[in-house]
C-alpha cells in the first residue's frame, strides 16, 4: 500500500484527510439475470452470484475470512450469513447478516470496507439474494415490506410501501408544481439502459405515454413507476489494496439514519444529501468530479428525491432532466447503465446491488456493448431502505488514492 | 422501573380515541414512546382537537388476489396542535385542504382508524 500512495509530492498531499486506514478495493463481483421465476431458492440465487465473485477474485472460499449476506424475504433466517458460508465451505473467522432494507447491499460494503481498512479482515464476500418473486404470494410479498411502517400507527391503515412513497411523490408534484408526466421520463430512461443488458426483467422500450396510461398502484404513482419484484442475486469481494488493475477502490463512505417512518420524515431533507456529502468529502471529490451514478430507484420518485437532495440536479428538475439526457449513456451523468430497479429489477438486498455490480464493471471497461465510451473514473453509489430512511453512500475510484486527477 | 407505557386507551387499543404526546419541554409528536424522542424528558398524552391541513395524500389501489378493489385515501395530516399523523381520507382530497380528523369505524378493516373529513376552510 506504502508503495501506491509514494509519488510525486503533490498527489501525495491529494489522499484525503478523512480517511482511515489502507485502501479497501472490490476485487471481484457477481450478478444473475433478475426475473419472475428463476427456478432456483434463496440460497441458490446466492451461491450462484457468490461463486461468480470468487471467480473473478480469483479466489476460493475458504480464502474468504468474511461472509455477510443479506436478508431474505422469503427464507427469514436468523443467521444468513452462516447458512452461506457453510454451503460455500468457507469457514470464516466472521459471518454475519445484516438488515438495512434497499439499504443493505451498501451497508454491507461499507462494512466489509471498515473491516477491511481496519485490518480486522484481509477478504470479505458480501452478497445479497432471494427468490423473492416466486418464493411466495405477491400478496405475501406486499405485506412483508409494508411493515417498514409503524405497525400501529400507519400498517393499520392499509398503507404499503408504494403508498408510503406514493405520500412522498404527492408532496413533491405539489411542492414543485409538477405533473406526473415529468416523473415518468426517469421510467423511461431506465427502460432504455436496460433494453442493452441481457440480464434485465424488462427490457421492452417504453415511452412516457406507456407510463401515464398504466394502472394506477398509488396515486401518483402507476406500475411503471414503480419497480417489480424479481428473482435474482449478487455478490461482490473486497480485500486490502493491490489488487490489480481489475481493482476498484471504495473511495468514500457515508451513512444517514434521522427516521424510520414517513410520519416522522422531515420532508425539507431525507438524510441523502447528508450522506452522499459525507461519502464524497471523503474521497476528495465533488459531483462536478463523477463521471458516472447508480442511484436506487425503487419508484421514479424516489430517484428524483435522491438525486436532488444529493445535488446531482436542482430541486424538481430529475425529470425534465432525464428527458434532455443527461442520465443517457451519452449524457453527463450516465446513471443505472444495467436498468436500475425499474428495469433490471429488484430481488430485495441484491437490487440495490445491481447498480455496484453495473459500476465496478464500467469503471473496468468490461461491460460491452453498454459500455461507455470514455471508461469512468469516480462514480456515487446511493441506496435508501425503508422510507428514504436509511441511506448509504459510497465513491468508487478506478484508481488507488493518491493517484491524483 | 422506567419505561412504562405511557398510552393507553386509544384507537389502536380499540378507544375511538385519539392522542398525541408531549414533554414538560413542549416538544410533540405522534408515534407512542416511553420518553421525548427530543430530549428524554418524561412524556404525557394528550387529545388533539383533530383540525388540520392535508400535507401529502395517496389513492391507494389495492388489488388482493388480482382483483381490483375500490381505491383508498391514505393523507399524512399536519394536526394545528403540532403533530403530523397518518388517516384515512376521501380520494384525491387536495395537499392544503383543512380537514377534521376523528376516530370513526373502517367496514372494510373492521376496526377503528383515523380519519380526515374536509371541513369549510
Amino acid at each position: 500500500m506504502g508503495q501506491r500512495r509514494s509519488g510525486p509530492i503533490g498527489e501525495t498531499e491529494a489522499v484525503p484527510q478523512e480517511r482511515k486506514g489502507d485502501d479497501a478495493s472490490i476485487i471481484g463481483v457477481g450478478l444473475t439475470p433478475f426475473s419472475r421465476d428463476s427456478g432456483l431458492s434463496a440460497l441458490e440465487l446466492q451461491a450462484d452470484a457468490a461463486y461468480q465473485a470468487l471467480d473473478d477474485a480469483g479466489l476460493g472460499a475458504p480464502e474468504v475470512d468474511t461472509v455477510i449476506t443479506g436478508y431474505a424475504t422469503t427464507v427469514n433466517h436468523i443467521m444468513p450469513g452462516n447458512v452461506l458460508a457453510e454451503y460455500l465451505g468457507a469457514k470464516p473467522e466472521r459471518a454475519f447478516g445484516m438488515n438495512v432494507g434497499g439499504a443493505t447491499g451498501l451497508a454491507m460494503l461499507a462494512e466489509a470496507a471498515r473491516l477491511v481498512r481496519s485490518g480486522d479482515a484481509r477478504t470479505v464476500l458480501v452478497v445479497g439474494g432471494e427468490n423473492r418473486a416466486s418464493g411466495q404470494t405477491r400478496d405475501a410479498a406486499i405485506a412483508t415490506l409494508a411493515q417498514v411502517g409503524h405497525a400501529s400507527h400507519e400498517v393499520a391503515l392499509g398503507a404499503n410501501i408504494p403508498a408510503y412513497y406514493a405520500l412522498l411523490a404527492s408532496e413533491y408534484l405539489h411542492r414543485h408544481g409538477l405533473e406526473r408526466s415529468e416523473l415518468a421520463a426517469l421510467a423511461v430512461q431506465m427502460r432504455t439502459h436496460a433494453a442493452e443488458h441481457p440480464g434485465a426483467q424488462f427490457r421492452t422500450p417504453i415511452t412516457v405515454d406507456d407510463v401515464l396510461a398504466a394502472p394506477p398502484i398509488a396515486e401518483p404513482l402507476g406500475l411503471l413507476d414503480c419497480c417489480p419484484m424479481s428473482d435474482g442475486a449478487a455478490a461482490v469481494v473486497i480485500s486490502r489494496g493491490d489488487g490489480g488493475v481489475r481493482a476498484v477502490t471504495i473511495a468514500g463512505l457515508g451513512q444517514a439514519n434521522d427516521h424510520q417512518h414517513v410520519s416522522e420524515a422531515d420532508f425539507s431533507a431525507f438524510g441523502a444529501g447528508a450522506s452522499a456529502g459525507s461519502a464524497l468529502a471523503e474521497a476528495g471529490v465533488g459531483v462536478e468530479g463523477l463521471d458516472i451514478l447508480g442511484i436506487y430507484d425503487s419508484f421514479t420518485i424516489t430517484l428524483a428525491l435522491l438525486l436532488e437532495e444529493i445535488g446531482i440536479v436542482d430541486p424538481g428538475t430529475a425529470g425534465t432532466r432525464a428527458a434532455e439526457g443527461l442520465f443517457a449513456a451519452d449524457g453527463r451523468f450516465p446513471l443505472n447503465l444495467h436498468g436500475g430497479l425499474l428495469s433490471y429489477g429488484h430481488s430485495g438486498v441484491a437490487g440495490g446491488m445491481a447498480h455496484l455490480v453495473e459500476m465496478v464493471t464500467q469503471m473496468r471497461g468490461e461491460a460491452a456493448n453498454r459500455q461507455l465510451s470514455t471508461r469512468p473514473r469516480r462514480g456515487l453509489l446511493h441506496a435508501d431502505g425503508g422510507v428514504l430512511s436509511a441511506h448509504v453512500s459510497v465513491v468508487l475510484d478506478r484508481e488507488p488514492t493518491g493517484a491524483g486527477a | 422501573m422506567t419505561g412504562a407505557i405511557p398510552m393507553t386507551g386509544d384507537w389502536t387499543t380499540g378507544e375511538p380515541i385519539l392522542l398525541a404526546q408531549r414533554c414538560a419541554a413542549g416538544h410533540r409528536w405522534y408515534l407512542p414512546r416511553a420518553r421525548c424522542p427530543v430530549c428524554s424528558e418524561a412524556v404525557e398524552s394528550f387529545e388533539p382537537t383533530g383540525a388540520g391541513t392535508v400535507f401529502a395524500e395517496t389513492s391507494l389501489h389495492r388489488r388482493s388476489s388480482g382483483r381490483d378493489t375500490e381505491a383508498v385515501g391514505i393523507a399524512l395530516i399536519d394536526l394545528d396542535d403540532g403533530v403530523r399523523l397518518m388517516a384515512r381520507c376521501r380520494p384525491g382530497t387536495r395537499i392544503g385542504t383543512r380537514v377534521h380528523v376523528s376516530i370513526v369505524f373502517d367496514e372494510g378493516s373492521q376496526r377503528l382508524l383515523p380519519s380526515a373529513e374536509e371541513v369549510a376552510a
